[in-house]
């Protein structure tokens, strides 16, 4: 029904700074409450004392600003590649300081498969809706794991191209003017076998994909509150 | 068994000499009120202005503006005007309306009358064709209930939403609940008999007392209907608002549902549409009798849905683009889907629960088979459940349970090509559709 059976990767999704802000103001009006889950995934691995959370792929730097403003003790580090949405990010950090959010959060540019952070750093690596942009996701999905301690988690969420018609209808419906935008991000998007390919090709045959309503969900660790939605190759990818 | 030898039947291989040409067989008496009078039909009227824009509403509406107001009506009467032109509407009487929004009297007096009166010159209105019309408590006034009542409106809804003041102020209304008792009154001084309120249940701060409080005042205010919804929090952006208590909990909710139609019913009200209840007699005709009966529906204006020729569809979303098509000549159809026979039968059934009951006798008229022998399966588990009960005569949803889980019944009966996909909410999605023709489902038909 939609024109996303082929993965079509996106070439620079935002043509200039005028495009990203317009697509920010858009998520910062609509996206609260479906950020809300992501946002609580993220908070319900936060332990005491943690030194470092990195976000791969900031976008506009909303998520960042939110996990920042819940865990103010934790330093939040987000990385961009895309020099127009960090320029958005960054615009919105100052509004973030003006409004005087408690976190400790700090954006910058960079290269994803080079990321500018130690080994084993961060308690907590996330990305959301950037692994569609990701240009050698395998690559990314090594270095994610470089910095992430041993203990800690990283979890990558981004849209699932194979989900369900229905659901897909109902989105496009309410977001009225993003239409464009959504469509192309989900059919650049990857599906839950691609994915596993992804992780296998990148060493990561032990990390997990999940399926939930719209959305892929990547982690190095079981997230128990998904298990019922955990993809394995006998599922079905639509 | 040996049949009876008729003179007028053989079996092959003695040749039948009866030369056929006519079909069916069995005939009785006929008038030609039957062959020749006009049939049912509905309109749907969207007026997508409201004075005031409510955070918690879904819906697409437009801040009232006169330069666009002004445009949109000229349109509007144009698109009614189209319709009124075409053969297969001329054949039918409009005998029920609904105007919705929006907030249809965010138009003026002026504009109303002007909107009601072209309705009444361009179609061909039944004598005591049913209009209902929405409105606020805070638009209506004297001179526009006195408006619409003497140009053939005959039921009016108003969103009353709540009757206790720290709810309306949490929800953003004017917070007089007098000012709401007030539009009642205005509504009953201009002629109307029937008169809806709707009530929201699962607001902010809200106790069953407090709901209890909202019912009994809409009681003892003598409306005829009260239909009510769940409140939809949305993700609040407004710090100030951020701060409000919170929304009573899912169970709370279903009980407050359950609350309000036992209290409803034990007053005097029969349920109809699982949440809307009304005295008996003042049911509205649309929707009731639109699906069960299948009446034909026209939409007139953006995003307004209806039902004509085997097809169901919505009108253009976008105001803009609605007036520019309705000024080049065109109907601003923009999407919908064709209805096999199969699926409109499905679709008798899946309307037809919303209407708390589904007549045997009707639905064979109808479509032409027995929904009891149809949908066995179906049928079997929903009284397995204790959400339906089938008669000799009908299928009926139970009270209060059936009421409660009304749109779970309704959904039983979709088929599997339209399983899991949603209600429409008046978007075009059109330009991300790889193809329309993968939707029509491969079937002959005849056109005369």
């Amino acid at each position: 029904m939609f024109k996303i059976q082929d993965r079509k990767p996106r070439k620079a999704p935002f043509k200039d700074i005028d495009v990203a802000r317009a697509y920010d103001l858009g998520m910062r009006k609509s996206a609260l409450m479906s950020y809300q889950k992501p946002a609580n995934r993220i908070l319900e691995q936060a332990k005491d004392e943690m030194s470092d959370i990195v976000e791969v792929g900031v976008n506009t730097g909303l998520l960042s600003l939110y996990i920042g403003g819940k865990l103010p003790d934790t330093p939040v580090s987000g990385i961009e590649e895309n020099k127009i949405l960090l320029e958005v990010a960054e615009e919105n950090l100052n509004l973030a300081v003006w409004s005087s959010n408690k976190g400790d959060i700090e954006f910058e540019g960079g290269k994803f498969h080079a990321m500018p952070f130690e080994d084993g750093s961060a308690d907590i690596v996330f990305s959301f809706s950037s692994l569609h942009m990701w240009r050698n996701p395998i690559a990314v999905l090594k270095e994610c794991k470089r910095i992430c301690k041993h203990d800690g988690i990283v979890i990558i969420e981004d849209l699932n191209r194979a989900a369900e018609e229905g659901h897909i209808t109902f989105v496009l419906q309410f977001i009225k003017d993003g239409g464009n935008e959504f469509i192309e991000a989900l059919g650049s998007s990857y599906t839950p076998a691609e994915s596993r390919k992804l992780l296998n090709e990148a060493g990561l045959e032990e990390w997990n994909v999940y399926q939930e309503d719209l959305g892929l969900i990547i982690s190095s660790k079981p997230i128990d509150s998904l298990s019922s939605n955990l993809y394995t190759e006998d599922s079905n990818d639509n | 068994m040996t049949l009876p030898n008729l003179p007028f039947w053989k079996e092959y291989p003695t040749r039948d000499s009866e030369w056929v040409r006519q079909y069916p067989t069995r005939h009785h008496s006929i008038k030609e009120e039957e062959v020749f009078g006009k049939q049912q039909m509905g309109i749907y009227v969207h007026i997508p202005f409201c004075n005031r824009l409510c955070f918690s509403c879904p819906y697409i509406k437009h801040q009232t503006d006169k330069t666009i107001t002004r445009r949109y009506l000229d349109a509007l009467k144009t698109e009614i005007s189209n319709y009124a032109a075409r053969p297969y509407v001329q054949d039918h009487e409009i005998t029920l309306g609904y105007i919705g929004g929006g907030t249809p009297t965010a138009l003026s007096s002026a504009e109303l009358e002007e909107l009601l009166g072209h309705l009444h010159s361009e179609l061909n209105m039944s004598d005591d064709v049913e209009l209902s019309i929405e409105t606020t408590p805070i638009d209506i006034t004297k001179k526009k209930a006195e408006t619409l009542y003497n140009n053939g409106v005959k039921r009016i809804s108003l969103g009353v939403q709540t009757f206790v003041q720290e709810e309306l102020e949490s929800i953003g209304r004017p917070s007089d609940p007098k000012m709401l008792e007030n539009a009642i009154k205005i509504c009953q001084e201009a002629g109307f008999t029937n008169i809806n309120i709707d009530l929201m249940h699962g607001l902010n701060g809200q106790t069953m007392e407090s709901w209890e409080y909202s019912l009994d005042k809409a009681i003892e205010l003598g409306v005829t209907c009260v239909s009510f919804y769940t409140y939809m929090e949305f993700a609040q952006v407004s710090t100030k608002r951020r701060k409000l208590p919170p929304v009573p909990t899912t169970d709370v909710v279903d009980e407050m549902f359950m609350f309000a139609a036992k209290k409803l019913t034990e007053n005097g009200f029969d349920g109809y549409f699982g949440d809307c209840f009304a005295k008996p007699g003042y049911q509205p005709r649309y929707g009731e009798r639109s699906w069960s009966e299948n009446i034909p529906i026209i939409p007139l204006g953006p995003t307004a849905t209806g039902h004509l020729k085997d097809h169901w569809y919505f009108n253009e979303p976008s105001i803009n683009k609605y007036i520019e098509v309705v000024n080049s000549g065109q109907l601003p159809i923009s999407m919908g889907q064709y209805i096999s026979k199969e699926e409109a039968i499905r679709r008798g059934m899946i309307l037809g629960v919303k209407a708390s009951k589904v007549d045997r006798k009707m639905f064979k008229h109808l479509y032409g088979v027995d929904f009891v022998e149809k949908f066995q399966s179906e049928i079997q588990d929903l009284e397995s459940k204790g959400l339906v009960e089938l008669t000799q005569n009908e299928l009926k949803v139970t009270d209060p349970k059936g009421w409660y889980y009304l749109d779970n019944i309704s959904k039983t009966f979709y088929s599997e090509s339209f399983k899991r996909y949603p209600q429409h909410l008046g978007s075009d999605i059109t330009e991300f559709q790889s193809s329309v023709a993968e939707w029509q489902p491969i079937e002959i038909t005849t056109r005369p």
